[in-house]
């Protein structure tokens, strides 16, 4: 059973389902991330979680506690939620220093003064921000306003922790940086986090799971691996990375692997080890693509020993990125991209190898 | 004013005092002194008067240091805020007033119709206080009604018309009030507006009760005058000379500039063929019926026409005569003489004039 | 637990059921009124006599346009004046900022007709000491100053309320800007001015609208310095017409109401147009990333101090010495008679027996127009741009409606409304109903600059209260109250001012035991003493300037900390 359960939830915008029937359970002390472009509706979902709008159907349950439900005429006002929240920008009080701004959720709670000041002290230490107390909040860099924002969010002990988009707003090499610091720190007080990021490289390194919304729906849960390997949807797929897709169609679907010939290609069938046998969807003669995650493509010189999928290609360009190369490579009469670390540099015009395992490569249905 | 003359008007001031109060012991003592008690029971009496602190202390100073008991309230606005006001009161039922004193226009026009005054004469006990022999033209040519019983102009000041800076306009150049039409004085003329209620309008009534509707729709059409509201600013332009000739200068802002020295060279012209005419200013009353304090209203009534109560009208109100012979003048220059029958031009028959010069005013002044 | 949405409706249709009932009962009946053509206290009669003669009305059309002339030249001067002060009082490192700003808040403070005398005493074209000046110095016979025209006029009007006003409204808005936004159009290679011009103004653009309209409906309502300074040469607005129809004899309020009713139709698209133009758009500038920073102006620093410094003392040191002096001389501008200067104007006022309880009243009156003001016009501008309620846009509509109306005629509607509403009767004469008259009357403006400021507050501010645990109640109080205190402030103290100033209204619902010192001054100035009315003037002035003194002080420690 889900700390945080969340039922059916729609919000309407006019016609338009902003979020349409999410259904979503959450574990105490998880890490959960709402993955997906922006107005897929993640946002507004945090927002009713935290009760600064309000479904029109569907329901949000805390610990057995229903804190909203139109059908029964419930709902709980946001300041009883127990919930601690961080805004995109901040929200920090202009008009408060740091103290005042970290003490604010302590303050409303009548904590008594010495116990206020310890929390507050302490808050802002888990932070990294001990000693700056008595700053105005608007003189701090956007990092700091940012682990401000985060201590007040903490500093009552909240149920869940909800996060939207926080890290945004920061420079790249900070924005890593609060990256780690941040799922440190959730590790370190066990807190129930509920997470809305369009970057799929926070969604992936900080979560323990993903949810992925798309056009108000939630397409697939799961742990980052998951996903993003074994991506449920073309969405899903797409969004969490780059892909490398080739057409081509089934040639036999009745062993343990499935065998599908590509299109153009004069190289023998492809192995594909995941796919689900007796589905109809994947009988032989059907088009299909094939579709792998670039970085799981190794890249030779030579065909090797034969085993696995072996592609030759011709390498059309090739391009330096530091850590690794982009190689632009002719398959079946179509370019593809991938990248890969590049043992010794490859030359434009040569024919190379493509190796790819047949675990990683997911089936697809051809686009219509 | 020097001191001898100071000093004579107060011994006679006193002495009028005191025969003042001498006419209400000898006035059916037992009646008085009932309704003075009744009064003082009452505690308060609600007077809707004109606006300005001189009218406010001329009417009501002696009365509250007279009788301290009674709370006097004083509310004063023109008759133009006043009027539609009361109006408006009474059709929803309040009646928090027991005195209406101020301009007759108004009142008479909207207050008479919709029946909001008492009769005033059977209200009248003191014998002193309708006494025909003190007052000009006898007692009842105040009441400005056509009924003669509902509204009294206790005032009677003798209406001015035409004045002139002698520095730069010799009074001798105006033989006659119809020299204004010279076309030599265009452009030199201040006048109070006369689209308005007011003593501009009232000069503009005399022009044609003197000279007939033509001269004075020519005049305020072709004259080039220049027209204001502001009646201090209008004295302060004849005091300086910017406009050397004045229609309708309010005597009690030329007082002004006169008790600081100024304006001595502001004269006012004669012409003793030009219409002779009073008019009551804001020094007209009536009682209201349905008031809260009858017999406060009544004490105020009988007393505000003795010699005590003109008196302080006289002396307090900056320049303005009472109609009673008996008490001294506010302002000798327009003072009404004795036998001379005048026009009285704010009374209700005169109310339909009234608007036909406003109208016309109207329609041909220049923008 | 109730719903939320539910108790929202529930106030909000309760604010907009009571402030539509204050405002549109007396509107109606003006309106209505407009078609009335029996005498007033008659039986009513209903015609189209009113809109006839205000058609046939002489000089009408010369009036109306007028009226547009002098507030197109009014507003394309002071305008550009006023951006330009507010920024650089607010977003600069100019020296003095709090003072010279303050000196700005002191012009609106001082009586009209005081400073316009005062022109009149230096401008006059015979008498007027500038133009004796010139004389003196050329030899000519004629100075080149006129203050009876409508450059005279014009200036008065820049020289009084129309940039002080406009420099009161706009720096606190500047001030809330986050400076980020400047920032990076700095960085984007923008000169400071280029930033002004490019970033600033687009950003303040619904405060600039509000400003603007609010401009435009107050030079309709502006009424003293022209009909000082115009009706003597003839020249009239729309606001002196309105006044010369109501002062005949009958008064012509059918008249009046059908002219007021003609502009109050032509101001609706107006209103309407302003508030697609501000929906339309995100105006956030302060939110939690907030960045105050003051842009240093380098070698301009001193000139722009001249500069800001110079308009300041034409527009505010200048015309109090006329004030102060006024109240000391025997006659106002005539300073070659024996005992040219006096305390009697002064004794005169002080000695008056209704003084004390006129200024009693004044300042209960005003402290609770203020505090009703702030409390009434916070919860409309809120509800209007932070709520979803149905009905938010009508309630934001109807808090125009009060000022297109003169005040004249709004009196009068709020008299019928006090005598026909039974639970009015009670309180008939009452302060109280002063207060209420007053605030109704003044709703515009207030409501519109708390909206304009509120829509550059970040909503998630508030959110992030409620988040924090604090109800919306505890977040008005703790957040939005003190993020917008620098407006509420300068509502706080104009309510105080149209309170203390207020005559149409007063005129017609005081009682000789609630009359102000408003009254008092229109006392002496029937009776022609200006001097003493000037004397009154200056009380008045002197407590909103301690008021808003007050104020500042304690808005210096609840502000926003740079």
């Amino acid at each position: 059973m889900g700390f945080l359960r969340i039922q059916n939830l729609t919000k309407r915008f006019g016609a338009v389902a902003a979020v349409d029937q999410v259904n979503l359970e959450i574990r105490e002390g998880e890490f959960f991330t709402l993955l997906g472009p922006s107005g897929c509706g993640k946002t507004t979902t945090l927002r009713m979680v935290g009760g600064l709008e309000k479904p029109d159907e569907g329901e949000i349950h805390m610990a057995e506690r229903c804190l909203v439900s139109p059908a029964k005429g419930l709902f709980v006002k946001p300041e009883r939620r127990d919930m601690g929240m961080v805004f995109q920008s901040y929200a920090l009080w202009p008009h408060m220093t740091v103290f005042e701004n970290v003490a604010y959720p302590l303050k409303l709670r009548r904590v008594k003064r010495a116990e206020m000041r310890d929390k507050t002290r302490s808050a802002l230490e888990l932070v990294g921000l001990g000693g700056f107390e008595e700053r105005p909040a608007t003189a701090l860099s956007g990092g700091q306003q940012q682990r401000v924002a985060l201590a007040r969010a903490l500093v009552f002990s909240p149920g869940v922790l909800l996060l939207d988009e926080p890290l945004s707003n920061l420079d790249a090499r900070l924005r890593e940086e609060m990256r780690r610091e941040l799922k440190a720190l959730q590790r370190r007080v066990k807190v129930t986090v509920l997470f809305v990021t369009h970057d799929q490289m926070e969604a992936l390194s900080m979560s323990d799971r993903i949810g992925i919304m798309n056009r108000g729906r939630l397409e697939q849960v799961g742990a980052p691996e998951d996903v993003y390997y074994q991506p449920a949807t073309v969405f899903a797929r797409d969004f969490l990375g780059k892909v490398f897709a080739l057409s081509g169609r089934i040639v036999d679907a009745s062993g343990e692997e499935c065998r599908v010939e590509l299109k153009d290609h004069a190289g023998p069938p492809v192995s594909v080890r995941a796919h689900r046998s007796g589905d109809s969807a994947w009988a032989a003669g059907r088009d299909v693509m094939v579709a792998i995650r670039p970085e799981q493509i190794s890249v030779t010189r030579s065909a090797g020993d034969g085993r696995g999928n072996v592609l030759a290609v011709m390498l059309q360009a090739s391009q330096f990125l530091g850590d690794r190369y982009e190689y632009t490579v002719k398959v079946g009469g179509e370019s593809r991209v991938l990248t890969a670390p590049a043992a010794q540099p490859l030359k434009p015009g040569q024919q190379i190898y493509l190796q790819l395992d047949p675990e990683a490569i997911t089936l697809w249905p051809t686009a219509q | 004013m020097n001191l001898t003359r100071q000093i004579a008007l107060l011994a006679w001031i006193v002495l009028t005092l005191a025969c003042a109060e001498n006419a209400h012991a000898q006035a059916k003592p037992k009646e008085w002194d009932t309704l003075v008690a009744a009064a003082e029971k009452e505690g308060q009496l609600s007077i809707a008067g004109p606006p300005g602190d001189t009218y406010r202390f001329a009417l009501i100073d002696w009365f509250q240091k007279k009788f301290p008991k009674i709370r006097v309230e004083y509310n004063g606005a023109s008759g133009r805020d006043q009027v539609p006001r009361l109006a408006r009161e009474r059709q929803s039922g309040i009646f928090n007033w027991d005195v209406y004193v101020g301009g007759p226009t108004s009142p008479l026009g909207v207050l008479k119709p919709i029946g909001a005054f008492d009769p005033l004469p059977p209200e009248l006990i003191l014998p002193e206080a309708t006494d025909n022999s003190k007052w000009h033209d006898g007692f009842r040519s105040g009441f400005m009604d056509v009924e003669e019983k509902l509204y009294y102009a206790f005032d009677g000041t003798s209406s001015d018309v035409i004045y002139v800076n002698a520095d730069i306009v010799s009074p001798g150049e105006f033989k006659t009030f119809k020299e204004i039409a010279n076309p030599k004085w265009g452009g030199k003329i201040v006048w109070e507006d006369p689209r308005q209620e007011g003593s501009g309008l009232n000069s503009a009534l005399l022009f044609k009760l003197t000279y007939g509707e033509e001269f004075i729709r020519k005049l305020l059409a072709e004259q080039k005058i220049v027209f204001t509201r502001d009646r201090r600013q209008l004295t302060e332009w004849i005091v300086r000379g910017r406009y050397p000739i004045a229609v309708s200068l309010p005597s009690d802002q030329l007082k002004i500039f006169l008790e600081k020295g100024l304006g001595k060279n502001v004269k006012q012209v004669e012409d003793g063929h030009f219409i002779q005419s009073i008019n009551p200013g804001f020094g007209s009353f009536g009682i209201l019926n349905r008031r809260p304090h009858p017999n406060a209203a009544k004490l105020y009534a009988n007393l505000l026409l003795t010699v005590e109560g003109q008196t302080s009208w006289a002396k307090q109100s900056g320049g303005r005569n009472s109609r009673r012979s008996d008490v001294p003048l506010g302002d000798p220059d327009f003072s009404i003489k004795p036998g001379v029958k005048y026009v009285q031009t704010q009374s209700e028959k005169m109310i339909p004039q009234r608007l036909a010069i406003a109208k016309l005013s109207k329609e041909v002044i220049p923008q | 637990m109730q719903g939320r949405l539910g108790a929202e409706t529930f106030w909000c249709s309760l604010v907009l059921a009571g402030v539509g009932f204050f405002v549109l009962y007396p509107i109606v009946l003006i309106v209505v009124n407009s078609f009335q053509i029996a005498k007033p206290g008659m039986p009513p009669i209903y015609g189209l006599e009113g809109w006839r003669a205000v058609l046939a009305e002489p000089g009408l059309r010369r009036a109306v346009y007028n009226t547009f002339s002098l507030l197109v030249v009014r507003q394309l001067l002071s305008f550009p004046l006023a951006i330009l002060i507010a920024w650089l009082l607010a977003r600069t490192d100019l020296p003095a900022q709090s003072f010279l700003e303050f000196m700005f808040w002191l012009s609106f403070f001082l009586p009209s007709l005081s400073v316009t005398l005062g022109w009149i005493l230096i401008l006059d074209p015979d008498y007027g000491i500038a133009n004796q000046i010139f004389k003196a110095i050329t030899g000519a016979a004629h100075g080149p100053f006129n203050i009876y025209s409508f450059w005279g006029i014009v200036w008065a009007h820049i020289g009084h309320n129309t940039t002080a006003v406009k420099v009161m409204l706009l720096t606190p808005a500047f001030r809330n800007m986050d400076a980020s936004l400047e920032e990076a159009s700095e960085v984007a290679g923008a000169s400071t001015l280029g930033t002004l011009v490019r970033i600033l103004i687009p950003i303040m653009t619904p405060v600039f609208i509000v400003v603007l309209i609010l401009a435009i409906i107050n030079g309709l309502q502006a009424f003293e310095i022209e009909m000082i300074l115009g009706a003597p040469i003839g020249f009239h607005v729309y606001s002196t017409k309105v006044y010369q129809l109501v002062q005949q004899e009958p008064p012509a309020f059918g008249p009046a109401t059908a002219l007021s009713t003609a502009v109050l139709l032509i101001l609706l698209p107006l209103i309407a147009t302003q508030r697609k133009l501000i929906a339309r758009r995100q105006y956030t500038t302060i939110t939690g990333r907030y960045r105050a920073k003051a842009i240093e102006l380098g070698k301009w620093k001193y000139p722009a101090l001249a500069f800001v410094a110079l308009v300041a003392l034409l527009i505010s040191v200048a015309p109090m010495a006329f004030v102060l002096m006024g109240t000391f001389m025997s006659l106002f501008g005539f300073f070659g008679i024996e005992h040219a200067w006096t305390i009697d104007n002064w004794k005169r006022v002080f000695d008056d027996p209704i003084f004390l309880l006129s200024l009693k009243n004044t300042l209960l009156m005003s402290i609770g127009a203020a505090a009703f003001a702030v409390s009434l016009f916070s919860i409309v501008a809120y509800i209007s741009v932070r709520t979803k309620f149905i009905w938010r846009s009508a309630l934001d509509f109807i808090s125009w409606f009060p000022s297109a109306m003169p005040g004249i005629l709004m009196g009068i509607g709020l008299l019928w409304l006090f005598l026909d509403i039974p639970l009015f009767r009670l309180l008939y004469g009452s302060v109280w109903l002063l207060i209420i008259a007053t605030v109704i009357s003044s709703v515009t403006l207030g409501t519109q600059l708390i909206k304009a400021n509120l829509l550059q507050l970040g909503q998630e501010l508030e959110e992030a209260s409620r988040a924090s645990g604090a109800s919306w109640l505890a977040t008005f109080r703790r957040i939005v109250g003190p993020l917008l205190f620098p407006v509420l402030l300068l509502v706080g103290v104009l309510g105080f001012i149209h309170a203390a100033r207020d005559i149409s209204n007063v005129a017609l619902l005081a009682t000789s035991s609630s009359r102000t010192l408003a009254l008092l001054q229109l006392d002496f100035m029937v009776s022609g003493r200006y001097e003493s009315a000037a004397v009154v003037a200056t009380i008045v002035m002197l407590l909103t300037t301690g008021v808003a003194l007050l104020a500042r002080l304690l808005g210096l420690r609840v502000g926003i900390r740079a």
